[in-house]
């Protein structure tokens, strides 16, 4: 699925394959994440390959809705998902100025394009490290219990400043006393 | 090639603090090993949760543990669970009072510790390195920082020889003191070995606070 050979992509000048598909992830993903992503039904992909000797450009569009955990409390959460990318792929060495050119060259092995690999890696790769559902976003409460509690970044150097102690705060005492005195 | 200094460690008293913050005379060493077995057990038991940092601080019998993390769900577990079996084993371990504080981190993606992680679980994962790099450091840029430099090494894509592969974007002055750098190198175990992944991310620069004292209009005397 979704895998072509890369000989065949690069036969024609000008060369222009479509790209249009309706696949289900689940699985892969969730072995692929250790079940970071519970859910990855019908992801659709448009989109195409493009001969430009001696590379295949791919310009691909992924929507999905996915079921992943909040990583706040691991409620599951639906997270839509549509973005884009392009990348090349070539069976010779790339040299420097090409990644300026393209960005990311991926060189192909035994002579196959797969377009299934790449579309699972974006989708991985476009996971946000933190995701909270709607509620945790508005609220921004956080759970706590009797010897342990989550707090945000500013609550904590908050409290960090209020009980930070000059070891020279008694000193500044002593000096305003002998002041009082005179 | 030149020598490389830690970037935390030369910036540590100048712009960093230090991790630990405790004071001891006679128990000091007792108490450095006792941090070491706590901040060992965490990174074990925590491994998937992408810890960034374990703060400790000491007082009288007690024990405060400030761990930074970006997903702190995965640290507390469902309903605290998680959070209070940690607590009860770093309990057992010190026999000291433990209180734990998460502190969720604001902006995950300026942090080279968790930046460093993700693409090591990436990389775990299966993800061409080079789209895991590319999109690693275009995160992070989108994310405010003014300079990223990421470095992966090892038997890339399952190559038969260990090589280095290397990606800058923004700038990275690391001999400037008063620029804020993160520095982390973590380790991704792939089917073909480890993989070393080391991490810079400049966050700006960090200007001295210039003190108002209130001594220069009520100040007496001088001159």
């Amino acid at each position: 699925m979704l895998k072509y050979n890369f000989s065949d992509l690069i036969r024609y000048e000008n060369q222009f394959t479509s790209v249009e598909q309706d696949i289900d992830l689940t699985d892969v993903l969730k072995e692929r994440t250790k079940n970071m992503i519970e859910e990855a039904k019908h992801v659709q992909v448009t989109g195409e390959l493009i001969n430009d000797q001696p590379f295949v450009i791919s310009r691909l569009h992924v929507k999905v809705d996915l079921v992943v955990l909040s990583t706040r409390s691991l409620t599951p959460i639906r997270y839509p998902l549509s973005f884009s990318f392009d990348e090349a792929y070539t069976d010779t060495k790339p040299r420097e100025e090409d990644f300026d050119l393209y960005g990311t060259i991926i060189e192909v092995e035994n002579d196959k394009v797969e377009l299934q690999k790449a579309i699972e890696d974006n989708i991985i790769l476009n996971l946000p490290t933190k995701i909270l559902t709607e509620e945790e976003k508005q609220n921004d409460e956080m759970p706590s219990g009797n010897t342990w509690q989550v707090m945000s970044e500013e609550d904590y150097f908050e409290q960090k400043e209020k009980t930070k102690t000059s070891p020279f705060a008694k000193l500044g005492d002593l000096l305003e006393d002998n002041d009082d005195k005179k | 090639m030149g020598q490389k200094v830690n970037p935390i460690g030369f910036r540590l008293g100048v712009i960093r603090d230090w991790e630990a913050k405790w004071y001891a005379e006679k128990d000091f060493a007792n108490f450095l090993h006792e941090d070491l077995k706590i901040r060992k057990f965490i990174e074990n038991k925590l491994a998937t949760a992408s810890v960034s940092q374990v703060e400790i601080e000491r007082a009288a019998n007690k024990v405060n543990i400030s761990i930074h993390t970006a997903k702190p769900g995965m640290v507390i577990g469902k309903g605290g669970s998680e959070v209070e079996a940690l607590r009860k084993q770093i309990n057992a371990l010190t026999n000291k009072q433990v209180h734990i504080n998460i502190v969720e981190i604001k902006k995950p993606d300026l942090d080279a510790t968790l930046v460093g992680d993700s693409i090591a679980r990436q990389l775990e994962a299966r993800v061409a390195f080079r789209r895991a790099q590319r999109q690693a450091t275009q995160r992070s840029m989108r994310a405010g920082a003014k300079g990223i430099k990421t470095q992966i090494s090892g038997r890339l894509n399952g190559a038969d020889m260990a090589r280095k592969e290397w990606h800058t974007e923004g700038t990275v002055p690391l001999h400037t003191l008063r620029a804020d750098i993160d520095y982390a190198w973590v380790e991704a175990a792939t089917t073909y070995g480890q993989i070393g992944v080391k991490v810079w991310v400049c966050r700006g620069e960090v200007l001295p606070t210039r003190h108002e004292s209130t001594n220069n209009k009520d100040a007496k005397g001088g001159n």
